[in-house]
């Protein structure tokens, strides 16, 4: 069963180009090689956000300078990564999100896994930065509708199914199951994280699954019109269509 | 041994990525300073072309005793290791391009096969080694098959048997069977074959196998199921790799499993990552993968190195170079990269990273060749092996490959230059090599931002020695990126006021000990670009610029690259008018700052 949802991703990671990992660094810690004493029964090994290709929006407008240097410059990685949390930049419409998690029991059921809205808004609507060059649309095997009144995670085939009510992940010691889990909306801005009810020993405990460094996931509906617009410069940052139109003609 | 690791990985997490291989252990160390080239063997093809680039159309495999390389079409050259003489040229019994190339003992195998066609056939041809004498020849048939050389035998994985042969008659040494539906994979794993086997609805199956006898030397369920039915090709990724010391890594789903030479597991190690690669030395395993980093651009390659026989952890580094990692003695030697900008390596020279594998001493250090045109094929007898063309015959019709063999070497020094060449003194400040009156042509209004290539430059001068001194002997310790004497800004942008005005992008690529390395640096790297079909080609004119422009799916990016005095420089635009404006201007503030001398 398990081995069968873990495939399934790897399926979806085997095509997906410009995977992401994140949050992987950490998993390399002490913590990942001490023994059982004391850790919970499933631990989040790595959350992985396949956002590269993908359309994002900004919250607000880009007016500093030093934050323009960073939209349009060579920033590190750490300055992209504070940029885009600072103007809390967020999928549009839907992101793919995989989540591995590690048996560190003899047994143990993972019973349900859900998202929690943590806020909503209207959606985001000062920049849009899109790529050049379409992404690959990924497959999609799980689906969390945040729109819905108590969002979960569904079926791809049928919305309407809860994906735990039919169907649980067992896990023994040492194995690991990927959920791909597709996130979408079409009516708002969201932050939200993910719970897991993980069943070990006739107790059940919640797991909490959060972007990397305990950071919300963030999605926002697609905008009917962006204050701004950036677009993917060939160094590899954004430059505004106004750049493009003037270097290249028409190739923007 | 153990209190001697133990120092050894306390010491190797305060060193792991300095860029400087010093300690503040006592001077008097000797510390690895240089690349020193020992021999160097130039390749010609006569007309008709057997590879049109050495660095993409090669495969090698080095002893102790010999570097045996294969380049396209053309013949498998044995060059003896210690002075690059040419022993034997062995020319292919069919046609193809050389696949893989094992040195086991005495014997040569090689595997040719057709490239362009999905799933061709493929044959492995064995030698021996001292007269070039054929030994023997078999089939392997398309993408359905694989072929694996150890000095005890060669293992062929056919869809229904795990055919062994004797290494030096080709004679059948028995087999394994694989029942019908299962799917195994095979690698060489020291002695043995390490075999990987599927199932559907049954765990994975590993065991290394002596092809000798075809008994396993061990064997372990491993807690994964092979998917059911028809899921089972599609359901999960697997992958076996084996180390010279008889260590295992498989990969599934993109997660590495490591086991010890006798099959015991590894700590648990997760490497969440596209590929990854394990090599052994020296009583220690190292594991390579490198993740993305979160916004997708390359980052750094991270390598675990454990202690197998203790199953430790001894210490965790971060590389910038996925490629790949060989092993000699006691020292792991791999192609670095230290930096990125723009999408294109920094700085201009390929660097070499050696890490002893006991003390996790770490030393990054350059050779004399522009990184895209340097690729390490081997390391053997204390000599890394490099191969790369000739710049002087780019552009023309089959241009020649140079193999050249560096041996590190050992000085007492207080302390190695950062990134092993000029002190940081000498590298000029990237944000004073245009002015105000250079951009006010494209409207003015522009404003400095100092940029760092990263991942790997350390920090500049001034900041503490002491990052990445969190591992504690026996223990995960991870490093971050730690400097001494670093160069100051290396890179710098000017971003206009408005949004619509042109972004000015400068990259001091190296500072070269003198001028006339500088320049030959630049002269290298100018000819590879003439002859690389990417590279859009620019009327050029300015002497010391060459001007070109790289075509990207966002657009092209114009580029001047500039050598003056003992550094070469890249200034990189949207605009080519502003790109052939800028770049003379480059050019001259470079030699003014040049000519002066260093403080």
């Amino acid at each position: 069963m398990i081995a069968w949802v873990a495939g399934i991703a790897a399926a979806v990671i085997g095509t997906a180009s410009g995977v992401v990992f994140t949050g992987w660094f950490n998993s390399l810690g002490p913590a990942a090689f001490d023994g059982l004493g004391g850790s919970p029964p499933v631990t989040v090994a790595y959350v992985m956000l396949q956002n590269d290709g993908l359309d994002l929006a900004l919250r607000e407008p880009v007016t500093a300078f030093q934050d323009r240097a960073i939209l349009l410059g060579r920033p590190d990685a750490a300055q992209r990564a504070a940029f885009l949390e600072r103007y809390r930049a967020a999928g549009i419409g839907r992101m793919q999100i995989t989540v591995v998690l590690e048996g560190n029991r003899a047994g143990l059921r993972i019973a349900d896994v859900r998202p929690r809205v943590l806020s909503s808004a209207p959606p985001s609507d000062a920049a849009l930065l899109t790529p050049s060059s379409a992404g690959e649309a990924p497959a999609i095997e799980v689906v969390a509708d945040l729109d819905r009144p108590v969002p979960r995670l569904t079926t791809k085939k049928d919305p309407r199914v809860p994906y735990f009510s039919t169907r649980q992940i067992d896990l023994v010691r040492g194995e690991r199951a990927t959920l791909s889990i597709t996130a979408a909306t079409t009516k708002g801005f969201y932050e939200f994280e993910f719970v897991a009810t993980v069943v070990s020993d006739g107790h059940a405990e919640e797991l909490r699954i959060t972007a990397p460094g305990g950071r919300p996931f963030r999605l926002t509906a697609r905008s009917r019109a962006y204050r701004a617009v950036y677009r993917t410069s060939p160094a590899d940052g954004w430059e505004p269509p106004a750049v493009c139109r003037r270097a290249e003609g028409n190739a923007c | 041994m153990l209190s001697a690791r133990a120092v050894a990985a306390s010491l190797a997490a305060a060193l792991a990525v300095c860029l400087a291989p010093a300690s503040d252990s006592a001077d008097g160390t000797r510390r690895a300073v240089g690349w020193r080239a020992v021999w160097s063997t130039t390749l010609t093809q006569g007309p008709g072309g057997l590879w049109r680039d050495p660095v993409a159309e090669y495969v090698a495999g080095a002893s102790e005793g010999v570097v045996a390389l294969g380049l396209g079409r053309g013949p498998v050259v044995v060059m003896d290791a210690g002075t690059g003489l040419i022993r034997s040229r062995i020319r292919p019994k069919g046609s193809g391009n050389a696949r893989r190339i094992w040195v086991a003992g005495d014997t040569l195998v090689v595997q040719r096969g057709a490239t362009s066609d999905y799933g061709a056939e493929s044959y492995l041809a064995a030698y021996d080694l001292p007269t070039a004498a054929p030994l023997w020849v078999t089939y392997v048939a398309g993408d359905e098959e694989h072929a694996e050389v150890t000095p005890r035998g060669v293992a062929i994985a056919r869809p229904s048997r795990l055919d062994l042969y004797d290494l030096r008659r080709g004679t059948s040494a028995g087999g394994v069977p694989v029942r019908p539906g299962c799917a195994t994979s095979i690698a060489a794993a020291g002695a043995a074959v390490a075999l990987l086997s599927g199932c559907p609805g049954e765990a994975l199956r590993l065991s290394a196998i002596d092809p000798a006898t075809g008994r396993p030397r061990w064997e372990r369920a491993l807690p994964y199921t092979t998917p059911p039915g028809d899921r089972a090709e599609k359901g999960m990724a697997t992958e076996v790799q084996g180390a010279a010391d008889g260590s295992v890594l498989v990969r599934i789903n993109q997660t590495s499993l490591l086991y010890a030479p006798d099959g015991r597991p590894l700590p648990g190690v997760l490497s969440p990552a596209p590929e990854a690669r394990v090599v052994t030395t020296g009583g220690v395993l190292a594991h390579s993968f490198a993740p993305a980093a979160p916004d997708g651009r390359p980052e750094s390659v991270v390598t675990q190195e454990f202690d197998p026989g203790g199953r430790r952890l001894l210490r965790t580094r971060r590389t910038g170079a996925a490629g790949p990692l060989f092993a000699d003695g006691r020292t792991f030697v791999a192609m670095d990269v230290m930096g990125r900008t723009l999408g294109l390596t920094w700085p201009l020279p390929a660097h070499l990273t050696s890490v002893d594998a006991v003390t996790g001493e770490t030393a990054d250090l350059p050779l004399p060749v522009p990184h895209a045109m340097a690729e390490l094929v081997g390391v053997a007898g204390g000599l890394a092996f490099v191969l790369g063309p000739v710049p002087e015959t780019l552009g023309g019709d089959g241009p020649a490959a140079r193999v050249t063999a560096y041996r590190l070497v050992r000085e007492e020094r207080p302390r190695a230059a950062p990134l092993g060449a000029v002190a940081a003194s000498r590298w000029p400040d990237a944000c004073r090599l245009l002015t105000a009156a250079d951009l006010a042509p494209l409207g003015g209004g522009h404003r400095a931002f100092p940029r760092t290539p990263g991942p790997r430059l350390p920090r500049p001068p001034g900041a503490a020695d002491t990052a990445g001194t969190t591992g504690t002997a026996g223990t995960a310790g991870t490093t971050g990126t730690a400097g001494t004497a670093a160069p100051g800004q290396v890179a710098c942008d000017w971003i206009p006021s408005a949004d619509d005005g042109t972004v000015v992008f400068v990259s001091v690529e190296w500072v070269a000990p003198s001028a006339r390395e500088a320049r030959e640096l630049f002269a290298a790297e100018t000819a590879r670009l003439k002859a690389d079909a990417g590279v859009r080609a620019l009327p050029g004119g300015e002497p010391d610029v060459h001007f070109h422009g790289l075509g990207t799916p966002a657009g092209t990016q114009f580029h001047a690259l500039v050598v003056a005095g003992p550094v070469v420089a890249r200034l990189m635009t949207r605009s080519e008018a502003a790109v052939r404006l800028l770049g003379p201007r480059l050019r001259d503030n470079l030699r003014a700052a040049t000519s002066a001398g260093p403080p």
